[in-house]
């Protein structure tokens, strides 16, 4: 892993069209500004995360019974639009 | 997902047969060459499923299934997430959604109904006339990974 040390202000080039900039530090929180393309996803780990797991667990045969609540409660969410 | 893993069976220009499990019994699914969408980057967490198909199944109506033909044991159940959210709306990039894509939200379904949810922060665009999809991430919509599909109440109907 690369490590380089920054003060408040400093940038980081990543690659030719991303940019990371120091905005401050405070105690144990650093605030970072990123410049990137629309197209390079930027995450907090801990979201990516969140959605990996929520995708191995989607990823499971669901249950007659289960599903049978779920379209039970999607139908009267509908119906309660009409 | 068992251990036995069983490959698709590819028959060239007809496509392929495989073996899923829907609720506890084994069925057999045939899908044409040109029903199959390729998801170049996979899922996210799951980068290795490239391909999947897209199937109706009255028994989940309106919902439905996004197999995965890489790994028959990986089903996903999504459906449009206006179902769940009539007002559901994110943002995408020109050239993002076309005339023919569709947004879908997976669900994770909980035999706890009032814990069955949808993904509406990283919806499914697949273009069906392109044939591809993807996972997006839309951390700026306010919408949550595990969004409740029930709403308050509906028990008591």
């Amino acid at each position: 892993m690369l490590v380089l040390q920054r003060k408040t202000g400093q940038v980081i080039h990543i690659g030719d069209d991303v940019e990371v900039v120091v905005l401050s530090v405070s105690g144990d929180q650093v605030r970072l500004g990123i410049e990137a393309p629309r197209a390079v996803r930027v995450l907090r780990g801990e979201l990516l995360g969140a959605i990996e797991e929520e995708n191995r667990l989607a990823a499971s045969p669901p249950s007659v019974e289960g599903v049978g609540a779920a379209l039970g409660a999607l139908s009267l969410r509908s119906g309660a639009e009409l | 997902m068992s251990a036995r893993k069983r490959r698709p069976a590819a028959s060239p220009a007809r496509g392929l047969s495989l073996t899923v499990q829907r609720f506890g019994a084994a069925e057999t699914l045939h899908v044409d060459s040109e029903d199959v969408i390729t998801f170049p980057a996979g899922l996210i967490g799951m980068e290795s499923l490239r391909r999947f198909a897209l199937l109706s199944d009255p028994r989940i109506d309106p919902c439905r299934w996004l197999q995965s033909l890489d790994d028959p044991d990986v089903s996903f159940v999504v459906v449009d997430p206006r179902v769940i959210d009539p007002s559901y709306s994110v943002d995408f990039d020109q050239g993002e959604l076309v005339d023919s894509s569709e947004v879908l939200a997976i669900m994770t379904i909980h035999v706890d109904p009032k814990r069955s949810t949808a993904n509406l922060l990283a919806p499914v665009l697949v273009d069906l006339a392109a044939r591809t999809g993807r996972q997006v991430v839309r951390h700026e919509s306010g919408y949550d990974v595990r969004h409740p599909i029930a709403h308050e109440g509906w028990e008591k109907r």
